[in-house]
């Protein structure tokens, strides 16, 4: 996952360079830093300027804030924190992260509460390595279709190293809440993906 | 051999009667993360494993829902989408630049 955590005795002096103001300090933590953090801030965003604006934004809030940063803690794992939260910020602000409706990805039930409308047939495995690897680019781009507010969630879960209920607090929803996006992120691509699934195959 | 058929039409009645303690499919869906995840207790999973026993929909669905679960973070967890080592350089100087505007920490 994003969180080193070990803190080197490297990391600790340029913590103390930073926090004393020293500006070729930053430009170090910049250049060491900031391709990582930048793929995370274009991911979150899926846009290369806003990914840019959020990436100086978390620069200069770290800037701001070092002098309040635990010595014990991981340098990389508080600026990805931040960067997170500048692109949720601004995420936000776009109204992207308001939750819209996606029932119709949604499995459907009778009125009874019995399953209806899904496909009978059992997905497959990937079989070969190019199998696999088509399978992944189209569950990708499939991601990329979900709603912002899915697709974060999805992304804070499984790739940023997020718990459920960090995930809910830098979102500003209930855990509860949470878990079910989370599900319904889920379901929805499921549903997105099933119809695709067996044109992977080597035939 | 039960037919898919007649199962549906025994759920349906069990359903009907309320038989204590089993779960709808949408009651299922509700439980599928936790149950995936191992966070229901003793008596939770039994009768979502009564559910899935009895219910071939809902063991298929869970089956498909499982295995897009699992690869979703391997999906989207590629060098594409770290694109490691990639910075332009101007932002790069936009960055330090705007650090000498602002008052100091
Ligand atoms: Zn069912």
């Amino acid at each position: 996952m994003e969180r080193p955590d070990a803190q080197s005795a490297d990391e600790i002096d340029l913590v103390a360079a930073l926090q004393a103001g020293d500006e070729r300090a930053f430009e170090r933590l910049v250049r060491d830093h900031g391709p990582r953090l930048f793929a995370v801030a274009r991911r979150m965003t899926r846009d290369e300027a806003a990914a840019q604006d959020c990436l100086q934004e978390a620069f200069l809030s770290a800037h701001k804030a070092i002098g309040r940063f635990e010595p014990h803690g991981s340098l990389g794992g508080w600026l990805h924190r931040i960067t997170v939260n500048a692109c949720l910020m601004r995420l936000r602000a776009a109204k992207r992260l308001a939750e819209t409706p996606i029932d119709d990805l949604l499995p459907s039930f009778s009125a009874e509460g019995l399953r209806v409308g899904e496909p009978r047939a059992e997905v497959r495995d990937p079989e070969t390595e190019l199998e696999a690897t088509r399978l992944k680019s189209m569950l990708r781009e499939k991601i990329d279709a979900l709603p912002d507010a899915y697709r974060i969630v999805l992304l804070l879960r499984d790739i940023e190293g997020y718990s459920t209920r960090e995930a809910a607090e830098a979102i500003g929803i209930a855990e509860g809440a949470l878990k079910v996006r989370l599900h319904r992120a889920r379901a929805a691509l499921k549903t997105l993906v099933e119809p695709l699934w067996d044109e992977l195959g080597p035939s | 051999m039960i037919t898919r058929h007649r199962l549906r039409w025994r759920i349906q009645h069990w359903l009907e009667n309320r038989v204590p303690g089993l779960l709808t499919c949408a009651e299922f869906q509700q439980t599928l993360d936790d149950y995936i995840d191992g966070a229901l207790g003793r008596a939770g999973r039994m009768i979502v494993d009564i559910h899935l026993k009895t219910c071939p929909t809902c063991r298929r669905y869970m089956s498909a829902y499982r295995k897009v679960r699992d690869i979703a973070p391997r999906a989207l967890d590629t060098d594409e989408t770290k694109a490691l080592g990639e910075i332009p350089e101007d932002l790069v100087l936009a960055i330090i630049m705007a650090r000498k505007a602002q008052p100091d920490a």
